[in-house]
């Protein structure tokens, strides 16, 4: 214990021991490398632990401290061992010395045994190598860091974006300057706020720390939500932001990064294009409104139209709608309609539609045509039909307008005829007959050539004239207020008119007025109707006379014929005979001669048969109470036609007297003188030298000069060339042979004038006597009687009227050739007999009637009767004289006939045309186009009255409508004489408009010239008016569908250009950043501006489905035939080619349709990729494609047994932007299936589609089978 | 610049569309000197010396024009009208820009003699393409008659 007591007493105490240098052989040099190795390994050994106590003392948090200290001291101690070492050279502290190594020793120790305990954990720690290794690496990991730190410092201030760094707590703890530009607070004042308070609450009503606080929850999924709302700036102004959030964590603190984007613009033109398709929406349902506006008034006029009224398509003649009055008219119902064709109700449909039809009476105004229609009863009707092609539903068609006109065609088809009967008539009648028309005035507006010829008028001068321009004024004034009358009552008048010509010729006619009745029964026109009868009626003005002449002769004038029966006896003959007519007549004239004559009787009629006449053959003939009488007879043949004789008219005179005066002239020679002065006759003697030697003073007159120029005067000086007279020779004779001669000569004086004498020549003793009556008057009447038998004659063989006569007791006593071939009598049968024994049924006449007023009166009766025995129309005409009557009848029945023809015609006519007035508008102009009838309706229609049309043109209704050319055409057919048919348009007084459907017919003359034309007219105003009312609404429907298309176009046009500009320019800045900012963007920013794009391409996909979607309501439909097959074969092929799917797509065998191939195409393009989308979930998807042919259609099909619809929204599945699913569901835009209805639509197709949710859908469609 | 040859004349008012445009042809080295016009007018005026532009050479014409159709003032078919209507100018190739091919005004476009036209597709992409096809058919294969 001492020991180590003294040794700490003495711890630095040197003096037990040399110092070192002493100790030993040191060298200087052993012993300085020695001591400063020892000082060095000290310093050195001092010098750590104060380097680890330094940075331990800065390095808090630095492991294994303890073992640092322990090793500083242990150092420490180390590096004292050698201090002292190094000491001992000069101070041998030995002691000290070994102190100090034995707590160096401990420390080592201590510092061992820490070492065992910490080792492990040293050597889990990088060694040097290692630790240099991770120095590199996190040197350059902070490098990295700080250049990626500045990136993103950069990004976050440039990114085209707001990013703005929110914390847990929803505070802004960074903000770039995008965010200082979009909300407008500066840096400085944003950080700290909540952005909640800057943001609203989004539509869905969450608000930003709601979703902040749900992200926060989910800090493992990192989703990154988007929400749309408004923001607010700085200046409390609104704006549209989208702010994608994403969770983050900076030193386990977990933040928010917000990506937030003024979507102002965007949204503006989302709302754009939203506004722009509801505005097309808007249009479309306004143009739809107006349409079916249009539609149900173009209906309405469809429907309730009174004309028969359907449409038919162009391409298969289908009936595709049909009117009520159609139905009603054509008996068929609607349904049996709609399944019908037009040649159904039109068998002749080809042939009247392929031939053009010929002839005046179908020919119609342009547009219309007349057909032969069935209805369902089989009746055959005439219907004009006007046809307008239009579209109907999309479809070309014809709109019919069917009129039935077989009333009308009935009714034209018998005027036709009756106007043809007329014109046949009228040409007739031209040809024959003398013809007039004079207006209700007796102007003459018409006449025929034979009227000019007669009258010797030439037109000109007779057109526009009176009739009494040809009045003889012949007939009293009551005869012509008669006829007057009867014609303007409404009656034909008929009789004979004695005319004067221009040049004063008179000429005689048979004439019948026929008047036409306007509809109130008044006579507008009167048609004359004449027959020249002059000649006939100077033949009967002759026989009048020769009637009246032999009735009224004191001679008896008696006509026998060759076997010597007496045929007529006169009043002269009676006297003379005592035997009336009736007891003579018939009987043989040998009653008359006395028996001793007979012979003498033979030979004059041995001479007349020889054709000789016997002249003044004094004879004697006995009287009825049996006393002789002288008659002096002439005799002359009756010749027929042929000149045959066929019997002898004989004059007798009773020259009793004159017989008795003779003798006593002979018996007293005073006497005689006296009686020769006072004689009558000429008397002369002649002596036997042939001078005058007597002459009294009748002779002196006979002879033109005095008595006493003649007496003692030679007769050849006094007449010279007597000699060679057969006169003289007679006298001669009597001369020389003293006979007495008798003779009828006529004698011509010197001074030329002539005489007929009856001269009787007796010998005397002074010479020769000669006495000589002046006969000339006598012998004009009987050369007259002769000339009127021999007239008679003819007359009897040139006319064929029958003439006869009957006494005051109504005995035959004459009857003609005529009359008796009339009756169908015997020769001479009835004469003598009475009228009723011959004819017993005539008192029941009319004939009987007339004859006895004509008796009564003394009156010319005149009558026109139809004589059934003998089924014969007679014209009668009855002269009374004192003496009895004669009546000339003629034969009439034939122009009787053809005038009761024309009677019934005209009447027809007139039922005609009083049904024609009841229901047409009638006028009547003459060539000229001056109206000269009109009728009511007429009047009606035309708003004018009767005065103000009649005289005045057609052109007072002339609306102005048609065109010069139309109304020559019109002119120029008429004027040929041909019938004019077509639709005018009209203007009446007070201006309105109305249109006539007209029918001009030409009356003709016998040139083939009409004179008047005959306008029927039926008012079409408004059928004119539907027509062009339907024609306007269907062209204005045509044309605000082409305006909507237009419309439509020029929007497309504008939408598809000003909206795709910012779509592009948004879509290529995005591009730029992508490609030329690839670094500055990390995944999530490159993926952002992605969406940008795809977003800009959506919409630009959205703009062109849209376009497509209307571009097809323009397109036209070009249709082929398709195999289905084929098409879908390679649809599904594309299909599976540019979609990866794994449904399995199958097709049957489809039917080919006919259908335009690019859109068909599209159809099942569209329907198929549909099918394939909408089944994707299902993992056994399958999709059939199948046809098949119902009623007339062709249905296609295409199932799939995908996620299918709730049939409650099966009407949205066909609208434009209308989905049942969401896009992230199934993408899409929405247009497919409205383009595909679009297009079937078009095809006049139908689609439809059925469905349960989760069990597939079906879409069908349908197209026309033909 | 004002003596360099001008590559293309580029006649467009959407400015998006012209920076595009021009950065599109300039990516593919298709062209580098670019005279960008806004207006039909100006285009006109550039092209016979006229306005401001009275002083340029106007034989120094564009090797092709690229022509929108719709522009303010005087729209892409007058001026096509007026550049092929004049012998001076009618031998350049003008390629008209479109929004949209249903456009009508491109058939009339082509009556009245333009030689190509190019759609301007929203894609940045499906732009680019089409400006540079145009670009090497015009510039580089279809040499100017001159």
């Amino acid at each position: 214990m001492d020991q180590v007591v003294q040794f700490f007493a003495k711890l630095f105490d040197s003096a037990d021991w040399p110092p070192r240098w002493h100790c030993g052989k040191w060298t200087g040099f052993h012993g300085w490398l020695y001591i400063i190795s020892d000082l060095m390994i000290w310093t050195a050994y001092f010098t750590i632990p104060l380097i680890i106590i330094k940075f331990i003392s800065r390095k808090q948090s630095a492991q294994f401290i303890k073992l640092y200290f322990l090793f500083a001291a242990f150092i420490l101690a180390c590096g004292s061992t050698h201090f002292l070492d190094a000491l001992a050279f000069w101070l041998p502290v030995y002691r000290l010395n070994a102190l100090v190594r034995f707590i160096t020793g401990i420390l080592s120790w201590i510092t061992v045994y820490y070492l065992v305990k910490l080792l492990p954990v040293a050597f889990s720690l990088k060694s040097s190598a290692e630790l240099q290794v991770e120095i590199d690496q996190r040197k350059k990991a902070e490098k990295e860091a700080t250049e990626s730190e500045a990136q993103l410092q950069t990004i976050f201030n440039a990114a085209p974006d707001a990013v703005i760094i929110v914390n847990e707590g929803g505070f802004i703890t960074k903000w770039n300057p995008k965010a200082t530009e979009l909300f407008g607070w500066n840096n400085d004042a944003a950080i700290g706020k909540s952005f909640s308070s800057l943001v609203m609450p989004a539509r869905n009503g969450e608000s930003l720390s709601n979703l902040f606080d749900k992200i926060g929850h989910l800090t493992l999924s990192r989703p990154v939500k988007t929400i749309e709302t408004m923001a607010i700036r700085q200046d409390t102004t609104e704006f549209d932001i989208a702010i994608s959030i994403s969770p983050a964590s900076i030193n386990n603190l977990p933040l928010f990064i917000c990506f937030a984007r003024d979507i102002t613009t965007q949204r503006k033109s989302a709302a754009e294009i939203t506004h722009l398709n509801d505005t097309l929406e808007q249009r479309v349902i306004e143009r739809t409104e107006a349409l079916l506006y249009s539609e149900k008034k173009y209906r309405e006029l469809f429907e309730n139209n009174p004309l028969p009224l359907w449409v038919i398509k162009l391409a298969s003649l289908e009936f595709i709608a049909v009117n009520e009055a159609a139905i009603n008219l054509y008996g068929y119902s609607r349904e049996e309609f709609l399944s019908m064709s037009a040649p159904d109700i039109q068998p002749a449909y080809e042939e009247e539609y392929l031939s053009p039809l010929n002839g005046t009476v179908n020919t119609t105004p342009a547009g219309s045509i007349i057909c032969k229609h069935v209805k369902r009863n089989g009746e055959l009707i005439n219907a004009e039909v006007v046809e307008n092609e239009i579209l109907f539903e999309g479809v070309p068609a014809l709109l019919v307008l069917s009129n039935d006109i077989t009333t009308r065609v009935k009714a034209e088809e018998k005027l036709d005829r009756i106007v043809k009967d007329i014109s046949d008539y009228k040409y007739a009648l031209d040809e024959s007959s003398i013809v007039a028309i004079t207006d209700q005035k007796g102007i003459i507006n018409y006449v025929n050539d034979k009227f000019c010829a007669i009258s010797k008028f030439n037109r000109h001068e007779l057109i526009g004239a009176d009739h009494r321009i040809i009045n003889s004024g012949h007939h009293p004034k009551e005869f012509i207020r008669n006829l007057w009358k009867t014609i303007a009552g409404g009656n034909i008048w008929i009789g004979e008119l004695k005319n004067r010509a221009k040049d004063g010729t008179i000429y005689w006619v048979d004439t019948t007025i026929v008047p036409f009745l306007d509809d109130k029964g008044k006579p507008y026109q009167y048609v004359a109707i004449r027959t020249d009868i002059t000649e006939k009626k100077k033949l009967e003005e002759q026989q009048m006379l020769f009637v009246s002449m032999v009735n009224s002769s004191d001679d008896a004038i008696i006509s026998k014929d060759l076997d010597g029966n007496i045929i007529s006896w006169n009043k002269g003959a009676e006297t003379i005979f005592g035997y009336s007519s009736a007891e003579i007549i018939g009987k043989h004239i040998s009653i008359l001669i006395p028996p001793h004559l007979l012979d003498s009787e033979k030979d004059i009629s041995a001479t007349i048969v020889a054709g000789g006449s016997v002249v003044h053959y004094e004879t004697v003939r006995i009287r009825k109470d049996g006393k002789m009488i002288h008659v002096s007879l002439t005799i002359s043949p009756i010749r027929d036609a042929l000149g045959n004789i066929i019997g002898a008219s004989k004059i007798s005179r009773d020259i009793t007297e004159q017989k008795l005066m003779e003798e006593k002239l002979i018996n007293s020679e005073e006497q005689l003188r006296q009686t020769l002065d006072n004689l009558v006759g000429g008397a002369q003697i002649h002596d036997y030298e042939w001078r005058y030697t007597y002459v009294n003073d009748t002779l002196a007159r006979y002879s033109r000069c005095e008595k006493e120029d003649l007496l003692g005067h030679s007769i050849f000086e006094k007449f010279p060339g007597i000699e060679q007279t057969e006169l003289f020779r007679v006298m001669e004779r009597c001369m020389t042979e003293r006979v007495t001669e008798q003779l009828e000569t006529e004698f011509t004086f010197p001074d030329g004038s002539s005489s007929f004498f009856e001269v009787s020549i007796q010998p005397v003793p002074q010479g020769i006597f000669i006495l000589s009556i002046d006969v000339s008057q006598r012998k004009i009447a009987e050369k007259e009687a002769f000339k009127a038998i021999k007239d008679k004659e003819s007359v009897l063989n040139r006319i064929s009227d029958g003439v006869v006569s009957f006494d005051n007791d109504w005995r035959y006593t004459f009857l003609n050739e005529t009359a008796m071939d009339i009756n169908s009598m015997e020769e001479r049968e009835p004469l003598g007999k009475l009228m009723w024994d011959v004819n017993p049924t005539v008192k029941e006449t009319i004939f009987w009637q007339k004859y006895n007023e004509a008796m009564q009166t003394g009156k010319v009766v005149e009558f026109e009767s139809f004589y059934a025995p003998r089924d014969t129309w007679y014209f009668v005409r009855a002269y009374p004289s004192a003496n009895g009557l004669t009546v000339f009848y003629k034969d009439v029945t034939d122009s009787r006939k053809q005038e009761r023809e024309l009677v019934q015609i005209l009447k027809e006519l007139k039922d005609y045309k009083f049904a024609l007035d009841e229901a047409s508008i009638v006028a009547i102009t003459d060539q000229k186009g001056i109206i000269q009838y009109a009728n009511d309706n007429f009047c009606k229609v035309s708003k004018y009255t009767k005065e103000e049309l009649i005289g005045k043109d057609h052109r007072i209704i002339n609306s102005g409508y048609h065109d010069k050319d139309f109304i020559r055409s019109l002119w120029v057919n008429i004027a040929k004489g041909r019938i004019w048919r077509g639709e005018l348009k009209n203007r009446a007084k007070d201006g309105s408009i109305y249109w006539v459907d007209t029918t001009i017919v030409p009356f003709l003359d016998e040139n083939g010239k009409p004179y008047q034309y005959v306008a029927i007219r039926a008012d079409i105003t408004q059928r004119k008016q539907v027509e062009k009312e339907i024609l306007v609404l269907n062209e204005e429907l045509e044309k605000r569908v082409k305006e909507r298309t237009e419309e439509l176009e020029s929007f497309s046009y504008s939408v598809s250009h000003d909206l795709r500009a910012p779509l592009r320019a948004v879509h290529g800045y995005a591009s730029i950043l992508e490609e030329d900012y690839d670094k500055v963007f990390d995944a999530e920013g490159k993926r952002l501006l992605k969406r940008v794009q795809e977003n800009a391409t959506k919409m630009g996909v959205l703009i062109d489905d849209l376009l497509t979607f209307s571009r097809l309501g323009r397109k036209e439909v070009e249709k082929s035939l398709i195999d289905m097959n084929k098409m879908t074969e390679l649809i599904v092929k594309e299909i599976s080619q540019s979609n990866v799917h794994h449904a399995e797509i199958t097709f049957g065998d489809l039917l080919p349709a006919m259908a335009d191939h690019a859109l068909l195409e599209q159809v099942m393009i569209n329907l198929v990729s549909n099918a394939v989308k909408y089944s994707g979930n299902n993992q056994h998807a399958k999709i059939e494609i199948n046809s098949k042919r119902e009623n007339n259609e062709l249905v296609y099909s295409v199932s799939d047994n995908g996620v299918g619809f709730d049939m409650q929204y099966a009407h949205k599945l066909f609208g434009v932007f209308q989905r049942l699913h969401s896009v992230e569901e199934f993408p899409g835009t929405g247009v497919g299936l409205a383009i595909v209805q679009r297009i079937i639509h078009k095809h006049n197709g139908r689609i439809w589609a059925l469905s349960e949710p989760d069990k597939g859908a079906t879409f069908y469609f349908t197209l026309p089978a033909n | 610049m004002k003596n360099a040859e001008i590559q293309i004349l580029l006649v467009e008012d959407n400015t998006n569309d012209a920076e595009l445009t021009i950065r599109a042809l300039q990516k593919h080295k298709i062209a580098n000197n670019i005279i960008h016009l806004k207006d039909g007018a100006d285009a006109i005026d550039f092209l016979f010396g006229k306005g401001i532009y009275e002083n340029r050479d106007t034989n120094n014409k564009p090797n092709v024009i690229l022509l929108d159709l719709k522009m303010p003032k005087v729209d892409g078919l007058e001026v096509l009208k007026v550049i092929k209507t004049d012998e001076f100018t009618k031998k350049i190739p003008v390629v008209m820009l479109t929004s949209s091919k249903e456009n009508p005004d491109i058939q009339k476009a082509y009556a009245l003699g333009a030689n190509s036209y190019i759609v301007k597709p929203v894609g940045f992409e499906g732009f680019t393409k089409a400006i540079m096809e145009l670009g090497f058919y015009w510039m580089l294969l279809n040499q100017s008659p001159e």
